[in-house]
């Protein structure tokens, strides 16, 4: 008797399951980000809305990095202070942690929102 | 919140970290023409929840240290982390659970003249009290 083989075509999985934590990546980081730029926009000392406006979502150039959210990115701006006004500075001693209330507020909705997509796309492949 | 600044500072009173930064750690912001190297601390963030028994209190204190020179931040830094790294604080009529590191970047501001250097460290502390 030959081998008896079973293709159950792992690869439509493994692609259902990348696509849905690309997916579910990008959303979350969406989220932080609209997050950090409204905890800005209510907290900040001169809430103008420039350094709101250069806060971005990006695909990370490292391999499997995901998606990154940014103030300031590299290449992107002109100016500097994103990282003062979150960390303050000698000069401006009060902290506006935008970026990391976003990521506390956001953490945990979007583990479970990996969990809750990942749970239903594999039901669709079975 | 005064019974986690009382905390905190009574924590810092006589420690190698005082004598680190002779004294000098301040809430909010330094005093005009303080001298290097110093801390600043601030509560960040405050949240609440609670269960059927308990009423939990939940900070996010932030230390900046500030000096002139990248070695000194670096001295005051290791003297932070050893007094406050998951730490035990007296906070009066609580019950301290935990304060554990939570994040630590560099802040430096090199383009100022003279350049000045600086760490932040943040913790998050948790309290507890039975509800009445």
């Amino acid at each position: 008797m030959k081998d008896l083989k079973i293709d159950w075509f792992a690869d439509n999985v493994l692609d259902a399951v990348q696509a849905t934590v690309d997916e579910v990546s990008e959303e979350g980081a969406e989220k932080i980000a609209e997050e950090a730029r409204s905890v800005l926009m209510a907290k900040a000392k001169y809430p103008s809305g420039n350094l709101a406006d250069e806060i971005e979502v990006k695909i990370s150039r490292f391999k499997g990095g995901g998606y990154i959210v940014q103030a300031q990115g590299p290449g992107n701006y002109t100016r500097y202070y994103a990282s003062f006004v979150e960390l303050g500075s000698i000069h401006n001693p009060e902290p506006v942690p935008y970026m990391r209330q976003g990521l506390k507020k956001n953490r945990t909705k979007i583990q479970n929102e990996f969990k809750n997509r990942l749970v239903a796309r594999l039901r669709r492949e079975r | 919140m005064k019974l986690l600044k009382q905390g905190i500072y009574t924590k810092f009173v006589g420690s190698a970290l005082a004598g680190a930064v002779t004294n000098r750690l301040y809430y909010a912001r330094a005093p005009q023409g303080s001298s290097f190297p110093y801390i600043i601390y601030n509560i960040v963030s405050t949240s609440d929840d609670w269960d059927f028994t308990s009423s939990f209190m939940e900070f996010e204190v932030q230390f900046s240290i500030f000096s002139s020179t990248d070695l000194s931040v670096e001295t005051v830094a290791t003297a932070l982390r050893t007094l406050y790294d998951h730490c035990t604080l007296t906070v009066t009529g609580w019950t301290f659970l935990y304060m554990q590191p939570n994040f630590a970047a560099e802040n430096n501001s090199v383009g100022d003249d003279p350049p000045t250097f600086g760490r932040t460290i943040s913790y998050e502390v948790l309290i507890e009290k039975a509800r009445t």
